[in-house]
């Protein structure tokens, strides 16, 4: 693309040039950094702390009882947090591996990774329901208007494959919340792209047009539009969207491999959980997103929807987890092999976590949202595993040691990929936005 | 006074140990040169860089930002002295050098016991700005240059001279066409108009200014003039046909407010009425349907329908409001207020909440409209006992309610009881926290209400229930729209229809009428700090007899006069710069929706206030349409100078034509339009099927969720702020949708249909029939050349061969941009 630049196109092209680039990046990340992807996976919903990453044991004593004063007296009082009919979890935990961090038999897979994990079992804000609290996750306000954290990476940092989008989703279970992905007041190239399984939209040949035809075709039109260009002399944006035609055209033909499975062993696709009726779908999920880590996409949104138990949690959470346990455990361990672990920040966790106590507790006992405090988990990208960040009180309801809100975990990624967040700055509406621009600090105790 | 005494006291008790307080302060000597050492350099002035001023002394009594920095008489629990003694975490003031000394930190003490002496001539109380948006407009004499006909060119001539730059020359006839066509309609010029056109051009000598003219009038004429307008102004407003947030419900009747937008623009509306009927709608006597849609603007608010706070799902929605009305008329950044006082703009955190009591009284609503055809048709159609099971459903409802509210009541405490009855501006911040916590108790989804009723009671209510559900399936809807609506301002009884959604906004007429624009504390709506007055911001100038705003100058319909009063210096200056941002691709100002003190300065100060007096005395925006229009300035063509782009390369001083790629919706109407396939249908209700070939205007406006083309070519997607300026980024993914996607293929393949139909198999006859249709230009001999050798190289498939051509062509950037 650069030798382009010099073909009679001045300076004033350049900046406009790039534009059409996907991989254009804003600033140059801290060279020791060690994450240079994400992979977020997001169990939306709000899967329940106590049930998955962070064990009570006197919740359990407590089971159909009320909340004890002295911790009631911590816990916000905000719409959907009863103070009765508490309800102990039915899982059991389990100590794994070196750290012998307790994770509950809903994900033995997982577990077996605890020494790659590091827990934030203090995770807090202040919004029950879904949406904004999924806003407050993922763009940092509860109002759903500002760019998602997977945008402010990519207009950050870029991407460094120009045959597949630098910023990509994939869903399961859940039509999702656009917002989530969603570019806010920065340009639409940074917006995620939701893919399916079977690879990126439009990028294949429609039936009955054969490929000699695209490229006459194509070939055609890059000959008038270079003729155009001709008496427009200097006008980067005529000649980026030229580009665009040809990194189209390399999507089209180059980018499919990507999503090619075909080409991966038998032992990878069952570690992942591909060809079982429960793991399949987040199975192969995942494994794409490895491939797509492997051709430098900078931020994979995983979306597993369906965490929100409110009646019957058991016939909710326990199905939930399966689907996602071994393709998770699966993604851990193949990212480990192959060293992209390191390169890579994994981040696990909903919108919320729900309430200690039960809700519909005479028919299937299921628990309401909460957002008072509930576990998220870190792994790869230079993050410490083995080890647990923050607690809840002793039966789970509100954080109260070393609280962690949304805005910290967004700093923290930043961080992770050798960002400072006080210098990603997007002028907009003639004011300096920062991701972070609502507060939020760095965890430095995740990094090693 | 007991208090007082006793801070005294102590205050003097403490001397001996720590420094001699001057027994009598005097402001301007003891007090003043602390303040200018060591706060001054970040808490005076408008340039503020920290939130709070201290040159204020409003500010200082918490007026302004409903935070008091002291309490007069009491030093002791004043936060200013907290803050410099260090008892504020992490807020150690000065954070520049070191602390106070103890000395100084007594003179300030003294200060505030003695009554917080001022000196209103070192530091006066009034807002005043000399920034130049905040000035009258006054109608510039139009400089004589001698070969500048239009008073437009003349301006930009002058700037031309000023700077050393020499104007492009007109573009060719074709060219100027289809620009000004795009441009108004939004739509290509078509083949057989082009041709007349030009045709008519190359004879036409010393007639040619009529024949611009008449093209001209011919466009602003066409009902596609409005569509394509219209749609601008739908960006500003913020437009949408669902709620947002969680539920997203949709506004089914959203559309009339789309509607009367581009009918105000086709009938080019007088600029005063534009603005009354969007802000003051239900006000205007007498009534009318049309001035009750146009209160769609206001309520094109995002409204939470799953939010049990309701104190914030009311909140949230003025703040959408205020933010939007002051963007959209006033060109300020007013949110940056909400939570503390402008930074940058003379505007403080009170004048964000006294604006907000425009609102306050009102909220949006379905309401009901009178046109008596409507109710005609929906009463034709209205099944018999829809009303009565209705009725029978919603009594047996709030029956069910009112005892779950009971039980409820009978839990409370006699405090939450007696914090819950009084009006919200009268508790003290313990009684709303009480009432505000004892509220979210009464929150409940429809099932508990039910299970309140007995069994008979239950059957009742399930028969009509399911009754009502029966019948809506196929019936009409009441004629309605979602509009803004207050009862305690309007002086139309309007009929307000059902919300949906799990907690819908509740309607109380009661409520509306009593309630007052409170400040927030931090913006925090449970952070009550005091009852404003309404009125527009301080610093804006007030028509001769009127105050800002206040007693009896508080209604809507008082706020929409004062933004269309002719001293207003903002209104009619914003309105006029976006008519130019959107034919020259860039306002005047580049920060359309910034007039404030770091908005960009105007590039011909004159013109813009000339433009604006125009607008003032004619209230035509056709009028200033034509004005632009016509000038040489718009009909440059868009070659490039070296030597003018090495002086101006971003070309502010319009010395060519900036080509710009068509927005989302433009691009697509381009394709349905050459390829036949437009449904050129005018209105009605949106269509959430993108395959509709109407125009782009008519998909459904579904906030985060709009349509796939409309994601893709920088089109609205949130639709949650005012859209200022759209944006034009290239990605790969948007040649993938132009060349596989389905609508792309059918477009392609109407025109070869087309074409083929109109010139047989020719190619050459072909090749020109497809560059009249879509460029609205003749090939020339090298494009004939290319395009008879795409021919032959798909010579072996012939049948297709046409269709890719049309779709090459209809992908050119010649025909993405306006040039």
């Amino acid at each position: 693309m650069l030798a382009r630049a010099g073909c009679g196109f001045g300076l004033l092209a350049l900046a406009d040039l790039l534009k059409a680039n996907d991989a254009r990046p804003t600033l140059a990340p801290r060279p020791d950094a060690k994450a240079r992807s994400v992979i977020f996976l997001f169990m939306g919903g709000g899967p329940s702390q106590v049930d998955t990453f962070d064990p009570k044991p006197l919740l359990t004593r407590l089971h159909g009882g009320t909340v004890p004063a002295s911790i009631a007296a911590s816990i916000p009082r905000i719409a959907r947090s009863p103070l009765n009919d508490l309800f102990g979890s039915p899982y059991r935990f389990n100590r794994h591996g070196q750290s012998g961090i307790e994770v509950s038999e809903i994900f033995p897979h997982i577990a077996r990774h605890v020494d790659d994990l590091c827990i934030l079992r203090s995770c807090r804000h202040d919004s029950p329901i879904h949406a904004p609290a999924e806003y407050l996750a993922t763009t940092g306000t509860q109002i759903g208007d500002r760019p998602s954290i997977g945008a402010w990476v990519h207009y950050g940092l870029g991407s460094v494959n120009q045959n597949l989008p630098g910023f990509i989703v994939m869903k399961a279970g859940e039509t999702g919340r656009p917002v989530a992905w969603a570019s806010g007041f920065l340009p639409a190239r940074h917006q995620g792209t939701i893919v399916e399984s079977t690879g990126i939209p439009h990028a294949s040949l429609p039936t009955g047009v054969r490929v000699d035809e695209r490229e006459a075709q194509l070939d055609l039109l890059d000959q008038l539009n270079r003729r155009h260009l001709e008496r427009h002399a200097g006008n980067g944006e005529l000649e980026a969207r030229i580009r665009s035609y040809e990194l189209a055209f390399r999507m089209q033909t180059v980018g499919p491999e990507a999503f090619d499975l075909a080409r991966e062993t038998h032992e990878t696709k069952n570690l992942y959980g591909i060809g079982n009726a429960d793991t399949n779908e987040f199975g192969t999920m995942c494994l794409l997103a490895r491939r797509f880590v492997e051709r430098g996409v900078r931020f994979i949104q995983l979306r597993s929807g369906g965490w929100d138990a409110h009646g019957n949690l058991i016939a909710n959470h326990t199905p939930q987890a399966l689907k996602t346990d071994k393709p998770i455990a699966g993604l851990l361990a193949d990212l480990k092999r192959r060293g992209l672990l390191d390169q890579t920040l994994i981040v696990w966790g909903g919108e919320f976590g729900r309430t200690p106590a039960a809700e519909n507790r005479e028919v299937n006992p299921g628990r309401n949202h909460s957002p008072s405090g509930y576990s998220m988990w870190l792994s790869g990208g230079g993050v410490k595993g083995g080890q647990v960040i923050g607690a809840t009180d002793p039966i789970g309801y509100a954080a109260i040691e070393r609280p962690i809100h949304p805005n910290d975990l967004h700093a923290t990624i930043l961080h992770a990929l050798g960002v400072n967040q006080h210098r990603l700055v997007y002028r907009h509406n003639n004011r300096n936005e920062l991701a972070t621009v609502n507060g939020g600090e760095v965890i430095g105790e995740v990094f090693a | 006074m007991h208090r007082y005494l006793l801070t005294f006291l102590c205050c003097v008790g403490a001397a001996p140990i720590h420094a001699q307080p001057p027994m009598k302060i005097d402001f301007r000597r003891d007090v003043v040169p602390i303040l200018d050492a060591r706060c001054f350099s970040c808490h005076r002035g408008t340039d503020a860089t920290a939130s709070y001023r201290l040159d204020l002394r409003a500010e200082l009594l918490g007026e302004t930002t409903g935070k008091p920095l002291v309490k007069v008489g009491d030093s002791a629990n004043s936060r200013l002295i907290h803050a410099v003694q260090g008892k504020i975490p992490n807020k150690l003031m000065p954070r520049k050098g070191p602390p106070l000394v103890p000395a100084e930190i007594a003179v300030l003490r003294a200060w505030i016991d003695q009554g917080l002496a001022w000196d209103d001539t070192l530091f006066p109380a009034a807002a005043k700005s000399d920034h130049w948006a905040f000035q009258s407009i006054r109608a510039p004499v139009v400089p004589k240059v001698n070969e500048a006909a239009n008073p437009i060119d003349a301006f930009i001539a002058v700037k031309h001279r000023e700077i050393g730059l020499t104007p492009a020359p007109p573009a060719d006839a074709r060219t100027q066409l289809r620009r000004v066509t795009l441009d108004l309609t939004g739509l290509p010029v078509e083949a057989s108009v082009a041709e007349q056109f030009v045709s008519t051009w190359d004879h036409a000598g010393a007639r040619r200014g009529e024949l611009w003219k008449a093209q001209i009038n011919r466009l602003l004429n066409s009902p596609h003039y409005g569509e394509r307008w219209g749609r601008h102004w739908l960006d500003v407003a913020r437009f949408a046909e669902s709620e947002g947030y969680e539920s997203n419900h949709l506004r089914a009747f959203a559309w009339r407010y789309r509607d009367w937008v581009v009918r105000a623009f086709n009938d080019d509306m007088p600029f005063r009425d534009f603005v009354r009927a969007q802000i003051a709608g239900d006000e205007i006597v007498p009534h009318s349907d049309d001035n009750i849609i146009a209160t769609g603007f206001l309520a094109s608010a995002r409204l939470s329908s799953n939010e049990e706070d309701r104190l914030r799902q009311r909140n949230d929605i003025h703040v959408d409001i205020v933010n939007t009305t002051a963007s959209a008329f006033l060109g300020l950044t007013m949110q940056c207020a909400q939570c503390h006082n402008h930074k940058f703009d003379p505007i403080t955190a009170r004048d964000y909440y006294r604006f907000m009591g425009y609102f306050v009284k009102g909220q949006p609503a379905n309401l009901a409209l009178r046109n008596p055809s409507l109710w005609k048709e929906y009463e034709a159609k209205n099944p018999k006992g829809f009303d009565e099971a209705l009725k029978e459903r919603d009594t047996m409802f709030a029956l069910g309610q009112e005892r779950k509210y009971e039980e409820i009541r009978k839990g409370l405490s006699p405090n939450q009881i007696r914090a819950l009855a009084l009006p919200r501006h009268d508790r003290t911040p313990d009684e709303d926290k009480l009432a505000r916590e004892a509220d979210l108790l009464f929150q409940f989804t429809a099932g508990h209400y039910e299970r309140m009723l007995n069994a008979n009671e239950k059957k009742r209510y399930d028969v009509a229930k399911k009754t009502v559900a029966e019948l809506e399936k196929t019936m009409l809807e009441k004629p309605q729209t979602f509009g803004y609506f207050s009862p305690a301002t309007s002086p139309h009884a309007v009929t307000v229809l059902p919300m949906k959604g799990f907690y819908p906004l509740p309607y109380s007429p009661k409520n509306l009428a009593g309630a007052k624009p409170i400040l927030f504390e931090a913006g925090d709506v449970h952070k009550p700090a005091f009852v404003v007055d309404t009125g527009w911001p301080r610093v804006l100038p007030s028509p001769a007899g009127r105050g800002a705003g206040g007693e009896g100058n508080s209604s809507r319909l008082d706020l929409a006069n004062w933004l269309t009063n002719e001293q207003n210096p903002l209104t009619a200056r914003v309105y006029v710069n976006r008519v130019w941002q959107y034919h020259f691709g860039r306002g005047l100002v580049a920060t359309t929706s910034d007039f404030g003190v770091k908005g960009a300065p105007p590039t011909h100060p004159e013109l813009l206030d000339w433009l604006a007096a125009e607008l003032l005395r004619t209230g035509s925006t056709k009028h200033i349409h034509r004005l632009i229009l016509s000038s040489n300035g718009y009909r440059q063509a868009s070659a490039n100078d070296p030597a003018n782009a090495k002086r101006d390369p971003d070309n502010r001083y319009l010395w060519r034509w900036s080509p710009r790629r068509l927005e989302a919706e433009a691009l697509r109407d381009s394709w349905l339009a050459v390829a036949g396939d437009l449904d050129r249908a005018i209105g009605g209700p949106s269509s959430a099927d993108d395959k509709t070939t109407r125009r782009s205007l008519y998909l459904l406006q579904k906030r985060d969720l709009p349509a796939y083309h409309q994601r893709l070519f920088d089109g609205l997607i949130a639709m949650t702020e005012s859209c200022v300026k759209r944006e034009t980024t290239t990605v790969a993914l948007q040649p993938l949708y132009l060349l596989n996607s389905e609508f792309a293929l059918a477009r392609a393949k109407s025109l070869a249909d087309r074409i083929a139909k109109s010139v047989g198999d020719d190619r050459a006859k072909q090749i020109t029939a497809v560059y009249r249709t879509t460029l609205g230009r003749e090939p020339d001999e090298r494009e004939r050349t290319l395009g008879l050798r795409f021919f032959e190289r798909l010579a072996s498939q012939p049948d297709n061969a046409l269709t890719q051509y049309c779709q090459a062509i209809l992908n050119l950037n010649e025909f993405a941009y306006i040039e």
